[in-house]
């Protein structure tokens, strides 16, 4: 177990009705973390594996469609002792901790940040907007001043310059800066990056993670970062987690990763992939993602290389490998066992 | 020989807020493919890229330039000859969601692809369809329309759709963008994988590893220009050693690897003013005391091959004078 964590989730479950549909479907299964203070957490896996979803879940900023419906979840500003729930029993949202959790202690930088940015306003008007909550009561002069600072913090050249531009204006690597600022304008304690660096250029990137970085070293600030670019992942992950179709797969310090492999059959799978491209061998060899269908058992069973009689019938245990690092499979259960 | 030549392209876009300067997005290209070639193309948002990759298939018209194909002026072509002469270009767009029509399914967005480029098969479409679908795995994906496919497979119909018609040139923009390690793989592997040996592709890409290993040769945009063109070989952030061949800007992107055990480079922030070359302003090797500072304000480069095949723009790296 995580010895002082700022952040602690059990069994969040997350159900969505699609569009069209009448049954809602589960994309969030059981998801039960912990994420240590001051620490860079990765959350990687494919798109539609539910990365986004659970972190936007457990802070309140899902979107209406979607809705918690089983777990807890706490928020633990000042150790455990202050432990405040932010998702009740059987996900009920708890609405003061959640407006506490808006207000300085967690930030958010959504994913495609020319998106995030209201096109209407200004870049100024967006990060003042977070200044005035952190820092309601203080002079307009002093909330512009603060403005500028967290521009310059996110080294944005010029501040004062790009304060009166509006995001269409911005380059992708000004426009994911700005969306950081404003982010970080409420102070927050716990950051959400969510894929900061998708689309960036490679010199623009290394920009973007070394920033985050920096910020984190800087301010003693928690950051979980949702990528599915694992050289980002190598470059800033302290801790792992992997999640697949909904379900935590493998949670653990980061030497359980890299060089790798991960001892989950889907970790291992996917950091072969991403060796093969970066080494030529696109595609050779792996044959085709076989798509899902419905089942009883684990998760992966359709495309595991590893599969005994147990993955098909029901969904494997979490094994705790060693101190820290918990995995959910069959056959490492039965190995460790 | 030659499969399509491009001299001295220009694009300027009108600015977007009235009274700005005009937006020059391509400023003057040379470039030459050869079939069954793969080209990358890579350079930060923004650079020219895509835009230059439309002009070169007239996707967009060029304000200036000549474009030939097997030797004929493709830009003299009209309407109905172009038309015509697209099923042999085609482009892959960057936004596979897009670039599909929402209320058409995949079986009716490949049909009207053979209607328009095949006519001759159009009478045996069904079997092209099925074909076409089993190849690209999307079985059973027939009647379904883009909103209710995955990022992954409305790309594949994308790429399917631009196949079909067996292209002998393909732009390719940004096609694995955004997509994660495994799907990644596989739409690789169908584009690239079972290909005509002399179908061309240029390949335009944040991504160098991957520019590394499906190009051949690798053109760095930077403002509107081809900086430097070089073997994909050398896109390697493992391997500095020759640094001194790298234009200032290809150093900087290869060194900003993240894989690598390398430091990036220190970018100067210079105040930027027109005129000269495009990237001094960010250039770590050039020092503005120098005598050569001189022209690196007043002279755009002239792209160059010194003592070998790889083109650069670079008044550091050329000029005999002041060779470091």
């Amino acid at each position: 177990m995580v010895s002082d964590p700022i952040l602690r989730a059990e069994d969040v479950w997350v159900r969505v009705t699609p569009r069209g549909a009448t049954e809602p479907v589960a994309v969030v299964r059981g998801a039960s973390f912990s994420i240590p203070r001051g620490s860079q957490t990765c959350v990687v896996g494919e798109s539609g594996s539910g990365k986004t979803i659970l972190m936007r879940s457990i802070l309140g900023i899902s979107s209406a469609r979607s809705g918690v419906t089983g777990g807890q979840a706490w928020f633990q500003p000042g150790g455990a002792s202050q432990a405040r729930a932010v998702l009740g029993p059987s996900g009920r949202r708890r609405r003061r901790p959640l407006a506490r959790l808006r207000k300085g202690w967690a930030g958010y930088v959504f994913q495609h940040p020319q998106e995030a940015l209201d096109p209407f306003r200004t870049v100024g008007a967006q990060v003042l907007d977070s200044v005035r909550v952190a820092r309601g009561g203080e002079s307009r002069e002093a909330q512009q001043a603060k403005m500028l600072e967290w521009l310059d913090a996110v080294r944005l050249p010029d501040p004062r310059g790009v304060a009166r531009l509006h995001p269409h204006e911005l380059s992708g690597g000004m426009a994911q800066r700005a969306a950081i600022a404003t982010a970080l304008g409420t102070e927050p304690e716990f950051l959400v990056a969510d894929e900061p660096t998708t689309g960036l250029d490679w010199s623009v990137r290394r920009e973007i993670v070394e920033l985050l970085g920096a910020l984190c070293r800087e301010r003693g600030m928690t950051l979980v970062l949702i990528s599915h670019d694992f050289q980002v992942v190598e470059r800033m992950a302290e801790r792992v987690i992997v999640m697949y179709r909904g379900e935590l797969l493998e949670d653990g310090p980061r030497k359980r990763f890299f060089p790798g492999p991960g001892r989950h059959p889907y970790t291992a799978e996917l950091q072969t992939r991403v060796r093969d491209l970066e080494e030529g061998r696109a595609g050779t060899g792996q044959g085709a993602i076989v798509a899902p269908e419905r089942t009883e058992g684990c998760r992966f069973v359709h495309r595991c290389p590893q599969v005994v009689h147990a993955c098909k019938t029901g969904m494997p245990p979490d094994v705790v490998v060693n101190n820290g690092h918990r995995v959910r499979c069959h056959v490492v259960h039965r190995k460790d066992a | 020989m030659t499969l399509l030549a491009a001299t001295d392209i220009r694009k300027t876009f009108a600015p977007r807020i009235k009274d700005d300067p005009p937006v020059v997005a391509v400023d003057g290209v040379d470039l030459t493919i050869a079939p069954g070639e793969v080209i990358g193309l890579v350079g930060e948002s923004g650079s020219g890229k895509t835009t230059l990759g439309k002009l070169l298939l007239r996707i967009i018209e060029p304000d200036a330039g000549s474009i030939t194909l097997d030797g004929a002026d493709f830009r003299a072509l009209g309407a109905p000859e172009l038309r015509a002469a697209r099923t042999s270009v085609q482009m892959i767009y960057q936004a596979a969601t897009a670039c599909l029509n929402p209320g058409l399914t995949v079986d009716q967005h490949l049909r009207e692809t053979i209607a328009l480029h095949r006519p001759a098969d159009l009478a045996r479409a069904d079997d092209l369809i099925a074909e076409t679908l089993a190849a690209f795995r999307l079985e059973g994906k027939g009647s379904a329309r883009p909103r209710e496919l995955s990022g992954g497979q409305r790309r594949r119909v994308g790429v399917a759709r631009c196949l079909l018609p067996r292209p002998r040139l393909v732009i390719a923009d940004e096609p694995t963008a955004g997509l994660d390690a495994s799907v990644k793989s596989e739409v690789l592997e169908l584009m690239l994988g079972g290909r005509d040996p002399d179908q061309a592709w240029v390949f335009i890409s944040h991504e160098l590893d991957i520019v590394r290993f499906v190009a051949d040769r690798v053109l760095v945009m930077y403002r509107g220009r081809i900086v430097q063109e070089l073997p994909a070989s050398r896109i390697d952030p493992r391997n500095l050693d020759d640094v001194d061949g790298l234009h200032p800007y290809t150093e900087r992107l290869l060194r900003s690897a993240l894989t690598a055990d390398v430091e990036p480079v220190e970018v100067p922030r210079r105040e930027a003013s027109s005129g000269g070359c495009p990237y001094r302003a960010e250039c770590h090797r050039v020092d503005p005391s120098a005598p050569l500072w001189q022209r690196c304000t007043e002279q755009v480069p002239d792209p160059v091959r010194p003592g070998g095949t790889a083109r650069i723009s670079c008044h550091l790296l050329t000029d005999p004078e002041t060779h470091r």
